[in-house]
């Protein structure tokens, strides 16, 4: 279990970008972390990482987050984390040597499966190869919490679609993954439960059960959840032709 | 304790082993400078002392012919050293350089920083630069004891005086500024 309690995170002379967030989230779950642009869903991962410094707790398992188990957390991210002047087969090595969990056997296989080449510098593949290989790395870090933040920008559908179903495929039950992403219809059919920030705060989390229950898909939670005002773009598209 | 292989001291994409080649040519350029900086020195001091009477005004004597002169180059007006200094201050950069490399074209960065050992970036980044710089200074200190025997065995025995090796090593950081400052210092 991956408990926050109480996470604040302030940049100086900036409003808080996370505030007083707290969250459980267990072994096995695909949750979607979701919000507009600044609303804190990198910065969120980034304190669980340990890439930012907090206010709060953050423990895993119980036990408080630090080099003796931040492996088992992996992060795949838009801004990338690979070593561009390095070939896919050096990277597997050097996760082999730094991750004991590291599944090679996955890794091999993803690589087929994404036909992405092993002897050429990452730095040289297009973006979707790279976004593809970043995943594939997290994926096979032998983490059991997967952090994923935006990891398909700039990946087209079908790209997006092919992973989505290896996801499923390969996960096994104690993996887990936080999946942040603005593609909410595309991610709606896997995830189990959703988290909505809004300025640095949760201000919905659900499980898909529970929205299924109410009749509701996700799109239209989150647009109740940040009270989205359907009819403003024709109030604003009037304004605009009145003025003419 | 782990024997450290070469290519895990330095980041993931470099050729250590070039880096390695580069920084010690610029020790054995260092080296060589110093040798032939002290050689040119101890030979104007050889043939000051030639002319050596003892007289009342010793320190002016001293002053004239001590081994901190010695450890500077004549003709251009540093210590003779110098070469050495460089190669450290290639060392830092390179060091920086290295860690910047972790935030070039993608944010390993943060791999780097969520790695179960926790020097593991420290260690990419400095081992080289640190041990250069060790190299350095070990070389200096070295090079320095051997020059001392060698101006003690030419120097005549009145103008022969232990404190001018502690002298040296008391003003040792002006060695390292433009001859010119030295003296107006010391």
């Amino acid at each position: 279990m991956l408990t926050l309690t109480n996470i604040t995170k302030s940049y100086p002379g900036k409003k808080n970008a996370v505030e007083n967030v707290s969250l459980s989230i267990p072994r096995g779950e695909i949750v979607g972390l979701f919000g507009e642009n600044g609303a804190g869903k990198t910065t969120l991962m980034k304190c669980i990482l340990g890439l930012h410094r907090y206010q709060g707790t953050i423990t895993l398992d119980g036990q408080p987050l630090d080099r003796k188990n931040i492996e088992k957390l992996s992060f795949a991210t838009s801004e990338h984390t690979f070593f561009p002047a390095l070939t896919a087969k050096d990277h597997r090595e050097f996760y082999a040597d730094h991750f004991p969990a590291f599944r090679g056997k996955r890794f091999d296989a993803l690589m087929e499966f994404f036909e992405l080449p092993t002897n050429k510098k990452i730095g040289s593949f297009s973006t979707g190869q790279k976004n593809q290989f970043e995943v594939i790395l997290a994926l096979c870090q032998g983490a059991d919490y997967i952090l994923m933040d935006e990891p398909f920008a700039g990946n087209d559908v079908f790209n997006r679609e092919d992973f989505y179903k290896v996801l499923l495929g390969i996960l096994e039950p104690e993996e887990t993954i936080l999946l942040s992403t603005h593609l909410l219809e595309e991610v709606s059919a896997f995830i189990g439960r959703a988290i909505l920030l809004h300025k640095g705060k949760v201000v919905a989390d659900r499980s898909m059960l529970d929205l299924e229950e109410e009749g509701k898909d996700l799109m239209t939670f989150v647009k109740e959840a940040y009270r989205y005002k359907a009819d403003r773009v024709l109030k604003a598209l009037d304004k605009l032709t009145g003025e003419e | 304790m782990k024997k450290w292989k070469l290519h895990e001291l330095v980041p993931p994409w470099v050729d250590g082993e070039k880096h390695v080649d580069r920084l010690y040519t610029g020790l054995l350029l260092s080296t060589i400078l110093s040798c032939m900086g002290f050689a040119f020195s101890i030979g104007l001091h050889w043939k000051r002392v030639q002319d050596y009477i003892p007289t009342a005004d010793t320190t002016y004597v001293l002053f004239e012919h001590d081994f901190l002169g010695t450890l500077l180059f004549p003709l251009v007006g540093v210590s003779i050293f110098f070469g050495f200094v460089y190669v450290a201050i290639a060392a830092i950069i390179l060091a920086i350089s290295y860690y910047r490399g972790f935030s070039q074209e993608s944010q390993s960065l943060y791999l780097m920083r969520r790695l179960p050992d926790r020097w593991e970036l420290a260690r990419r980044c400095l081992a080289l630069p640190l041990m250069t710089i060790g190299i350095c200074a070990l070389a200096i200190l070295v090079l320095t004891l051997i020059f001392f025997g060698i101006y003690w065995a030419i120097t005549p025995e009145g103008l022969k005086d232990f404190g001018q090796l502690k002298t040296a090593i008391s003003y040792f950081y002006l060695l390292f500024v433009p001859a010119t400052f030295v003296y107006g210092l010391v």
